[in-house]
């Protein structure tokens, strides 16, 4: 039988895995994860068209298009695509591991590292098409309250939108690479979202430029909001990097680590338990 | 994949397409919007292209706000000196008969051509030296009245195309009666141009790049739209301050007023490197504020408002101010000495 190429053994897997990933227990988690800001907006627009005022600060209204550019960092950026990236990207293998079903996979005469990709592949169609029409009906929803325009703000959205998609792409990759290389994928994942970029990025220095976060929270066309000292702290030291560098560091990190992913799934030998 | 994963695929991408294709149309509807667009008021017409600074405060919305309730013995020394102002000049109540105001600010230059060009006579350099800023004034107003009490005090009441205008042969100032509820204040030769007729020469609508603010700012309570210079002239910045700024061409300021106060600073950069320095200009100032902030209660629900935005050339700077804040930044209440009663005409 004829060996098929790398790009169609990817194709074949990532035709596999859509499926799997789209009805599997992580997508009850994904819908909540996406569906809050889009709860959140369907709360502040009824009480905008019930006449109430949406959001005050101490008395005075605050426009759709700043509470859109709060949702967008805080839930979103922060929150909704460094989560999923972590639950979807650290179990690209451990899920075959753990459910041993990868043997079934491996024994097929597809290059390993087509496996990994393929379902990265898949990871990026399943998130990307459930993330991204919730930022833009989340944005649809808020925009208007306050007197704020779509039209004006649209251009602000497409970059949102594309900030988005670079995100999920570079962290699926980076926790595709931790998948393949950890046992226990999903804790070091977390540990990585939330210890060690967050620290990273309040250290003064050179620290920042070795997490996903320095880059991607550069490209974001709304000011971070700062709630907090820490926040506060973390921008007074920011040296954000420009958009071309930070656009050439993401795809660098994404195309090393799916690299490394691959690399480490063709040479790895996996134990599967008894 | 199974025809349930197709279909859930093909749902998210169609809410997706039709949600970019429906901000695509709002984009352009936003874009191609001409003429006077709703919320803009009509006086716009009557300020040239040219115009370096425009001014827009509804002065009803803001007499009648909580805030200016709130305020009234902070500010009532600056308020009724301005309503004391107007009433001197043309009888007019600011805080009763008066809607919305409109003002444009000329540049030196367009002035400077104006005037004659072979030899800078006295009146060039009167022009080039004072301010060339005209004020349309729409309310409800009693023309005989005004004209009467103009009379009183020594004016006379000329016809200039149809118009009656009256010139303050001092100071060069004039009001002319554009219609019964639009008056326009100012130096002499701007009122008899405005009374010409509206749109002879080209007028603001026909400048895309300050349109595109003032549409923007309009629907606000107050709201400045101008060219970077003559609005850093006009705030009297430091040579040192205006040097450290990156290259900003067109800068716009807009507030909403009632309880408290909402407000966004929106400058257009020469290019997005400009851009960008200036955000990151601004970031470091509003990180230090924010650190220096902290130690005053009263600022710190205004300072967590501030959202920096903005892209391409864009950079745009949002926050609110509560009612609090105000009280603390507006100056104490002294006691002031007891005003001289409001000219009345006899």
């Amino acid at each position: 039988m004829k060996r098929p190429s790398f790009a169609t053994a990817a194709f074949r897997v990532f035709d596999i895995s859509v499926g799997q990933m789209l009805w599997s227990r992580r997508t009850v988690f994904m819908a909540l994860t996406v569906g809050a800001p889009v709860a959140i907006a369907i709360v502040l627009r009824t009480i905008h068209e019930m006449g109430m005022p949406v959001l005050r600060v101490n008395g005075a209204p605050v426009s759709g298009e700043v509470i859109f550019g709060g949702l967008f960092w805080l839930l979103y950026l922060r929150f909704v695509v460094p989560v999923l990236g972590a639950f979807y990207g650290t179990s690209l293998m451990s899920d075959e591991v753990e459910d041993r079903t990868l043997t079934y996979l491996f024994t097929r005469p597809v290059p390993r590292g087509a496996v990994i990709i393929g379902k990265y592949l898949a990871y990026l169609v399943c998130t990307e098409l459930v993330v991204l029409p919730s930022v833009t009906a989340a944005y649809f929803l808020i925009t208007p309250l306050g007197g704020g325009s779509i039209g004006a703000a649209f251009p602000v959205l497409l970059t949102d939108l594309g900030i988005l998609a670079i995100g999920l792409v570079a962290y699926g990759a980076v926790f595709a690479l931790i998948g393949a290389l950890v046992p226990r994928p999903l804790v070091a994942g977390l540990l990585l979202v939330f210890g060690w970029e967050q620290i990273a990025l309040l250290v003064p220095g050179y620290l920042r430029r070795f997490t996903v976060a320095h880059y991607l929270q550069s490209l974001a066309p709304q000011a971070m909001p700062q709630n907090d000292t820490m926040a506060a702290i973390q921008s007074l030291f920011a040296e954000p990097p420009s958009a071309a560098s930070s656009l050439i560091s993401l795809a660098g990190i994404t195309l090393v680590a799916l690299w490394l992913a691959a690399r480490t799934v063709e040479r790895r030998d996996y134990v599967l338990d008894q | 994949m199974t025809s349930k994963s197709r279909y859930f695929l093909l749902t998210s991408a169609v809410v997706l397409a039709v949600g970019l294709g429906g901000g695509l149309m709002a984009y352009l509807a936003y874009q191609r919007t001409s003429g006077i667009p709703a919320g803009v008021p009509e006086e716009i017409t009557y300020v040239p292209a040219n115009a370096a600074v425009v001014v827009y405060a509804n002065v009803r919305a803001l007499m009648s706000s909580d805030l200016r309730r709130e305020l009234m013995p902070a500010i009532e020394h600056g308020s009724r000196k301005g309503r004391q102002m107007m009433n001197d000049f043309a009888g007019i109540d600011l805080e009763k008969q008066v809607d919305h105001v409109v003002a444009y600010m000329e540049p030196s230059n367009a002035a400077d051509a104006a005037a004659d060009k072979a030899t800078p006579s006295l009146e060039t350099l009167h022009n080039v030296l004072t301010p060339q800023a005209l004020m349309l004034v729409q309310g409800t107003f009693d023309q005989a009245r005004i004209e009467q009490f103009i009379r009183d005090k020594g004016g006379v009441i000329d016809t200039h195309n149809g118009h009656h205008i009256s010139v303050h042969q001092d100071t060069e100032h004039a009001i002319g009666f554009l219609r019964p509820d639009l008056l326009v204040v100012g130096r002499a030769r701007l009122v008899r141009r405005a009374l010409d007729a509206p749109g002879q020469a080209q007028d603001l609508t026909t400048n895309d790049e300050v349109m595109r603010l003032v549409r923007d700012a309009s629907g606000s309570t107050v709201w400045v739209v101008g060219h970077f210079d003559a609005v850093s002239r006009g705030l009297k910045l430091p040579g040192s301050v205006s040097g450290q700024v990156p290259p900003v061409r067109l800068v716009s300021a807009r507030a909403t007023i009632n309880g408290g106060v909402t407000a966004t600073i929106r400058a257009e950069a020469s290019d997005a490197t400009a851009a960008e320095q200036l955000r990151e200009v601004v970031r470091g100032f509003v990180a230090l504020a924010r650190l220096q902030g902290g130690k005053q209660p009263q600022f710190d629900a205004a300072l967590k408002s501030i959202a920096l935005s903005g892209t391409g050339k864009t950079v745009q700077l949002s926050f609110a101010i509560s009612p609090e804040t105000l009280r603390a930044l507006a100056p104490p209440h002294h006691s002031l000495p007891p005003s001289p009663p409001p000219s009345t005409p006899q």
